[in-house]
């Protein structure tokens, strides 16, 4: 899964929050960012999403509407799982507090150091 | 020549011994971050000796103890049956080829592992965008929905802390934020450059055991540092507590890493902490710092001056 940018993340709130098929001209008025983005920016970003695969457009008239093709629940999951992949990856350059060890492997390091929590 | 053997001889047993001695060391109450002074330190000087010797090699006229050195030639070609053409120079040619390579293969390593610790970096960032909650407030830290306890640190700009809302469910407040402080600990210490510099000093130089095993003991060191970081805030219960919980999640089959991060180590180490000195530690860190660059050089001249008074009272 491609991840998302600053500007995408942004694009591509508006266009989970309206599921129905947008024009940029849509998207740029519905767009709560900072500063006001050009009409061609947004342009950009749109083609962008749709070469990376998080949106699909159809020709309408002269200008294309775009929607997003998966849902914001299941994008979440995806990345979410990536990211919960990364943090067990022994290779990793993130440090991390603990690995996860399986509970019986666990409580078998518990019993052997006494847990001084106790409790649970 | 004698000096630019004692060196060579110094960095070569200095490289293959000193790892056993700082692997005990671990183990005691000596604070993290003296250790991983001793490793870096250790590591730099027996580069540096190593450098030393092989110049010495090369430089034309050195040496004050000539005679000596004519004894060992004498020596050595009455073993060999012939003379030795210019054993230093071929020495010193090889030696300074095989640094040059690995001081070469060192600065790649530390590239490489740059630009990874970049593609981490932004990928991370990419997906926490979709995935997390940032909290308010100006400490960056993205939350996860997930049950399962889990928290980590990414450097790079900005650096940030990385945790689940399991840690939240399964972890009291006080447990939560020594977690939190260990993380952070990690990111204040810049703990990412050093595990990233043990990794490219053992991927340039895995034939010398100091560098190999250094990834692994600055692994679990950085973690002690960071421990004792979040005990000194929280406590060395709510940390020792912790991380009791967070080895206790539900975990994906094969993941079991209590070897790799040291957690039986951490935990020992956490169940027997005592007030940190300050002056014992700034004393330790001076001695260190006065102790481990000369240490190669002192073991190779004091090799080479008990072998000398073996070989004089035999000759």
């Amino acid at each position: 899964m491609q991840g998302l940018g600053e500007l995408e993340t942004a694009v591509m709130e508006v266009l989970w929050l309206d599921p129905s098929p947008q024009r940029v001209r849509d998207v740029l008025d519905a767009l709560s960012t900072r500063r006001k983005l050009a009409y061609t920016t947004v342009m950009t970003v749109l083609d962008n999403l749709h070469r990376k695969g998080w949106v699909s457009r159809e020709l309408d008239g002269r200008a294309y509407r775009y929607l997003a093709t998966r849902s914001r629940e299941d994008s979440v999951a995806h990345a979410l799982r990536e990211l919960l992949d990364s943090a067990e990856d022994p290779e990793s350059v993130l440090l991390r507090f603990a690995r996860s060890v399986s509970p019986r492997e666990s409580e078998v390091l518990r019993r052997a150091l006494g847990d001084t929590a106790g409790d649970q | 020549m004698i000096l630019a053997f004692a060196l060579l001889v110094g960095a070569v047993v200095v490289g293959f011994a000193a790892p056993r001695f700082l692997h005990r060391l671990t183990t005691s109450q000596v604070a993290p971050a003296v250790l991983i002074t001793w490793w870096f330190a250790t590591g730099v000087s027996v580069l540096l000796t190593a450098l030393g010797g092989v110049v010495l090699l090369l430089v034309p006229g050195h040496g004050p103890a000539r005679w000596v050195v004519d004894r060992i030639h004498e020596c050595w070609s009455a073993v060999t049956h012939g003379s030795v053409p210019a054993l230093d120079d071929v020495l010193g040619t090889v030696g300074t080829l095989l640094i040059a390579a690995a001081l070469a293969r060192l600065g790649l390593a530390v590239f490489r592992r740059r630009s990874d610790a970049l593609k981490v970096h932004r990928r991370q960032l990419s997906l926490l965008r979709i995935a997390a909650r940032r909290a308010t407030g100006q400490e960056p830290l993205m939350w996860l929905d997930h049950d399962q306890p889990l928290a980590y640190s990414v450097a790079g700009r900005p650096s940030f802390v990385v945790a689940t809302t399991g840690l939240t469910e399964h972890l009291s407040d006080q447990q939560v934020a020594a977690v939190l402080a260990h993380e952070r600990a990690h990111l204040r210490g810049r703990h990412h450059v050093l595990t990233g510099l043990a990794d490219a000093a053992a991927w340039a130089m895995p034939f010398v055991p100091l560098m190999r095993q250094a990834p692994a003991a600055v692994r679990v060191l950085v973690e002690m540092a960071a421990d004792s970081a979040a005990a000194a805030a929280h406590g060395a219960e709510a940390v020792h507590s912790a991380l009791l919980r967070v080895t206790s999640g539900a975990a994906p089959a094969g993941a079991l890493g209590m070897a790799d991060n040291g957690v039986e180590q951490r935990l020992d180490r956490l169940a027997r902490a005592s007030r940190p000195k300050p002056w014992l530690r700034v004393g330790a860190l001076v001695a260190t710092a006065v102790t481990a660059p000369a240490l190669p050089a002192a073991v190779g001249l004091g090799l080479f001056a008990v072998t000398s008074t073996v070989f004089c009272s035999i000759a």
